[in-house]
């Protein structure tokens, strides 16, 4: 029920309607704001699972951080063996073509996985605060409850115990974000950055970036399944050699 | 003020979407829509510049001028960095997150990564990679750097088997690791793309992209044999001008995989694509046809190009180079080296280019940044070491120009040969707000007001700050 709350709050927030999103024209929201492809229906045809590949872009970095219980965990363990998206945010974050479309876009993903019994077990989603100050664990448990309500998703809402400690993992990732202003209230921090969200495979390597521009919940899970598929043919190969 | 944007679609910030005052904008305009953007008057046009023999230090270097008017240092030459060696400098392009600025040498094959954003008004050589040919599998000549999320594509112009015109794109990761190379189509080998027209060279220039429609394009211009030769020796010689390219590719962006091959004759160079969210198409010139071309999808959503407009007279072969679109997709900037004039062609209808204004700006031309206003315009002189007009013909220059809608109004000049600096080449933007910074003479001032606030508070007189 928080769930389907949230975004039917968010989706009158941006005064969406489904006409909004056919055709190749971008959908806009309230103010006139041009909302990003991931809101709506993709523009184009999502190019079909394996019919492409996705080269490693670079190594996977890991780093500690805290879980939503506040344990301290290594990010590291966490993208081991799974296929994971790993997103960076900021809670309070109010720009609706930043950190709220890639929690959107997760949560359509894992929405998806219940029609994609073979991909639920192999993809872990992550959504990590670079706000360590404000989304301390009990916000983000609490924030992770709102989207996720009742759903088995296996996805991951992390943070750190201070700036210090995320920097590293930012740097690993050039996540850039710049601290660069407060609310109105003087009270939480607000935060210049690229929207970047990250695709690892099972071994850890960094195999696809995506900005808002193909942060879109068709083309990651195709890319998702191109991974799986090329993991089903490197093991067929390797039987084949024995 | 200048303010980070925090997403990477350019037709997500213009004004009028955003609902802001239009005052503020400003940023060249052909840059990476993935790329951060800078709102407001940029502080530096970082230059990458040609060594000339016996001038200076006779090495490769980037040039920071202070190009914000209310700098003390408004005007000057603020920083030079030199590279060691002459590399035939030539493209430049920043990086998604725009901390970092990759600048090529098409001779050499060596790509210096600035940092531009520990301190910009002083960027530092961060990485040299000199493995490009090695890694790229035989790409040489790294033209064009364009920023993808997290990554650069780079175009190449050449290739090691016979440095003639088939190339290829070549992937690295932000942190200057290599990731993939991705051939132009072939007659040979196509790739699985279409071929439709005459052409398929596989030769290489420029790339830009069209993220919502899921489209990269490719231009093609002339291999390392070519570029590298004397330019007068070079027109008198039939065989190596046919060696030019005359196809622009359009590619599957997100798969990398090219699709179409379009007829585009007379080395289509620089293509800049339309900002509006829903103007699918892009535009190119053909140096050696003097025409401008449209790509654009139809109706059918099938990819075509056309000839829309000549530019000068074509019979003379003015050669256009460089190119710039206006934010709001109405006008274009041309230059044309040979006789060193800029022409604006209103393109409201880019079918039917018109001419509108033209200026000569020195005795060549070559490159064009505008802010993203439209109220600023600089312009650099050089080509190729090689092609550069000879003698007293070979001005080098940086010109500032403002542009009131009617004509363009030169604010200051720097002589890149009086200052013993070289031959000027592509301009970049830098602006101390990219990085969450305050521009140190409006932080002084700050604190001078500071001071005079809190000794007439002490005094008893009443005090406000702004």
């Amino acid at each position: 029920m928080f769930k389907v709350l949230l975004f039917a709050i968010l989706a009158a927030a941006l005064c969406l309607s489904p006409s909004s999103f056919a055709g190749s024209e971008q959908p806009k929201g309230r103010q006139g704001v041009y909302l990003a492809p991931g809101w709506g229906k993709l523009s184009f045809e999502a190019p079909p699972a394996g019919s492409y590949q996705l080269p490693i872009v670079d190594m996977a970095q890991g780093g500690k951080v805290l879980n939503t219980d506040g344990d301290e965990v290594d990010l590291a363990d966490l993208i081991e063996n799974k296929i994971s998206i790993l997103s960076f945010i900021y809670r309070t974050c109010d720009d609706v073509n930043g950190c709220p479309l890639s929690t959107m876009v997760l949560n359509k993903v894992g929405d998806k996985l219940s029609d994609e019994p073979l991909l639920k077990d192999k993809l872990r989603l992550i959504t990590l605060s670079f706000d360590p100050a404000a989304d301390t664990p009990e916000v983000m448990e609490e924030y992770g409850e709102s989207i996720l309500g009742d759903s088995e998703t296996d996805w991951h809402f992390l943070t750190t115990n201070s700036d210090e400690k995320i920097k590293p993992i930012l740097d690993a990732y050039q996540q850039s974000v710049v601290a660069d202003g407060v609310s109105e209230d003087g009270i939480q921090r607000k935060f210049s950055h690229l929207l970047r969200v990250y695709l690892i495979d099972q071994k850890k390597q960094v195999r696809n970036i995506y900005s808002l521009s193909f942060l879109h919940p068709d083309i990651l899970i195709n890319d998702v399944k191109t991974l799986l598929m090329e993991q089903e043919q490197q093991t067929k190969d390797l039987a084949a050699t024995k | 003020m200048i303010k980070m944007i925090r997403f990477g679609l350019i037709a997500f910030i213009g004004a009028t979407f955003l609902g802001v005052s239009s005052t503020a904008f400003a940023d060249e305009t052909c840059m990476s829509p993935y790329m951060a953007k800078i709102v407001g008057q940029e502080d530096f046009v970082y230059v990458w510049t040609l060594g000339e023999e016996g001038l200076g230090d006779e090495q490769d270097k980037l040039v920071t001028i202070d190009v914000n008017p209310n700098s003390p240092m408004y005007g000057k030459v603020i920083n030079t960095l030199s590279v060691g060696g002459r590399n035939e400098a030539h493209h430049s392009g920043f990086s998604d997150d725009r901390r970092f600025l990759w600048a090529g040498g098409l001779d050499s094959n060596k790509i210096f990564i600035f940092d531009v954003h520990t301190d910009p008004a002083k960027p530092q050589l961060h990485k040299t990679i000199d493995s490009f040919v090695k890694k790229s599998g035989g790409v040489v000549g790294p033209h064009t750097f364009y920023a993808l999320a997290g990554r650069m594509m780079i175009t190449g112009l050449s290739n090691n088997a016979d440095h003639g015109g088939r190339t290829a794109l070549v992937e690295y990761s932000n942190k200057g690791e290599y990731i993939a190379t991705h051939w132009n189509p072939t007659d040979e080998d196509l790739r699985g793309a279409t071929k439709s027209g005459k052409y398929a060279d596989g030769y290489g220039y420029d790339v830009r992209v069209l993220p919502r429609r899921n489209a990269m394009f490719t231009s093609s211009f002339t291999g390392w044999t070519n570029y590298m030769m004397d330019f007068g020796t070079m027109l008198g010689d039939g065989e190596a001008m046919k060696r030019f390219g005359n196809t622009v590719v359009k590619w599957d962006l997100h798969t990398r995989k090219p699709q179409k091959v379009l007829d585009v004759p007379g080395a289509p160079l620089e293509i800049r694509c339309a900002w509006q969210p829903n103007h699918n198409y892009c535009f190119t010139t053909t140096a050696l046809t003097s025409q401008i071309w449209l790509i654009y999808e139809d109706e059918d959503g099938e990819w075509q190009s056309k000839a829309v407009a000549d530019i000068g007279d074509p019979s003379k072969v003015p050669l256009p180079v460089d190119i710039s679109i206006t934010s709001d997709d109405n006008g274009l900037w041309v230059q044309t080296f040979m006789d060193g004039k800029t022409r604006y062609f209103d393109i409201s209808d880019p079918f039917n280019p018109k001419q509108t204004y033209e200026k000569e700006i020195g005795s060549q031309l070559n490159m064009i940044s505008q802010s993203w206003d439209g109220k600023r315009a600089y312009f650099t002189s050089s080509l190729l070491d090689n092609w550069d007009k000879k003698g007293e013909a070979d001005e080098q220059f940086f010109k500032s120009y403002t542009w009131d809608g009617e004509k363009l109004n030169l604010e200051f000049e720097v002589d890149f040969k009086a200052e013993k600096l070289g031959s000027a080449h592509q301009m970049r933007f830098g602006a101390y707000g990219l990085y969450g910074m305050k521009r140190p003479y409006e932080a002084k001032e700050e604190t001078a007001k500071e001071d005079a606030a809190t000794e007439d508070a002490a005094s008893g007189d009443v005090a406000s700050i702004d």
